[in-house]
């Protein structure tokens, strides 16, 4: 038996989330949290170095760094420092952890994010599917590395595609052509239902989430959507 | 898992001949381990066998190039392939590790220098 999580979810007044994990064993080192805040709402997506039960405690450590980021840090690049700090202290290099942070700004409408070497992730306004595709470094693996903050301005409704490399392993070779094109198909399909049944749908083309299947790796996939 | 090493001059030529995933990584980490305890410090790894290095791989890679550069050597990877070369591009382990076609053009870097 291959334990897939039920949909996890998430509902504010303007987001709701919806998303999925799937782990080897029934806790993995992925993993995918909505945090709001008094004028902003944080989306991270991160992926601790292996899988399963052995990567699950990095997890819970990561988490607990992350907690103690957020009560100091007021910026994403900020936040990435120490984070990479606290796991070159803790791991010295041996272990990191990749992580895709995203904050939206409630007054700006501004979505600012910090890429820390996780695959990219995808926002669809519009008809529009766009991949937020820039190279970061890993936390925890070198010292004295530049994290760039990004910052894009957010039509609404728009909808937040947040998944890690067990999603994407399954679905293509690595290709990022081949991803672009199987989520913009999906997605097209997916116009007018609810952020449930499209993550389902979204999950049901990779073969990570059959439960029928024998994996090996974590795997997390998310949509988040942000009304006006 | 099947890794040749062999020496030639100063240069550890490290040849991984599979992928390296969840059943691989641990031999990797203990051959990995045992080249830098021994103080090398030029080290050329061809990955050309590689479709597939898992994070537990990247990070041993990433933590032996850290020890090595300590030391002021070098750590050279040659043939990546295209789905390893995205995960390196990705994760920016492209700006610490150098990267050649061949194992013959990262050790003519050497003789260059």
């Amino acid at each position: 038996m291959q334990p897939t999580q039920p949909i996890q979810q998430y509902r504010s007044e303007h987001i709701s989330g919806h998303w999925l994990c799937r782990s080897p064993d029934t806790q993995g080192g992925d993993v995918l949290a909505i945090i709001p805040d008094q004028h902003r709402t944080l989306f991270i997506i991160a992926d601790v170095c292996g899988n399963g039960f052995k990567a699950y405690p990095q997890r819970l450590f990561f988490e607990k760094l992350l907690q103690q980021g957020l009560e100091t840090c007021t910026d994403l690049v900020s936040l990435c420092n120490q984070l990479n700090a606290s796991l070159l202290s803790a791991y010295r290099g041996k272990s990191y952890v990749s992580a895709f942070f995203l904050s939206f700004d409630h007054d700006t409408e501004c979505l600012h994010y910090v890429n820390a070497g996780h695959p990219p992730q995808y926002v669809v306004s519009g008809n529009e599917l766009m991949a937020f595709d820039t190279p970061g470094y890993l936390l925890g693996m070198f010292e004295q590395v530049l994290f760039q903050e990004h910052v894009f301005s957010l039509r609404r409704p728009a909808t937040l595609v947040m998944y890690t490399d067990g999603f994407e392993d399954s679905l293509c070779d690595h290709n990022d052509t081949e991803l672009k094109t199987y989520l913009s198909n999906r997605i097209a399909l997916l116009q007018g239902q609810d952020d449930e049944t499209a993550l389902q749908a979204l999950a049901t083309g990779a073969p990570i989430f059959d439960p029928a299947l024998a994996i090996k790796e974590d795997a997390v996939v998310g949509l988040i959507t942000l009304r006006k | 898992m099947a890794i040749t090493i062999t020496e030639l001059d100063d240069v550890v030529v490290v040849n991984v001949q599979n992928d390296i995933n969840n059943e691989t990584v641990d031999e990797f980490r203990e051959i990995l381990q045992q080249i830098t305890e021994e103080q090398k410090s030029k080290i050329v790894m061809d990955l050309g066998d590689v479709q597939y290095l898992c994070s537990s791989g990247l990070a041993i890679i990433g933590s032996s190039l850290t020890k090595i550069q300590a030391r002021r050597g070098w750590l050279r990877v040659v043939n990546v392939q295209r789905r390893v070369l995205r995960l390196f591009a990705m994760t920016k382990l492209t700006d610490h590790l150098q990267i050649f076609d061949t194992v013959d053009a990262a050790m003519q870097k050497s003789v260059e220098e």
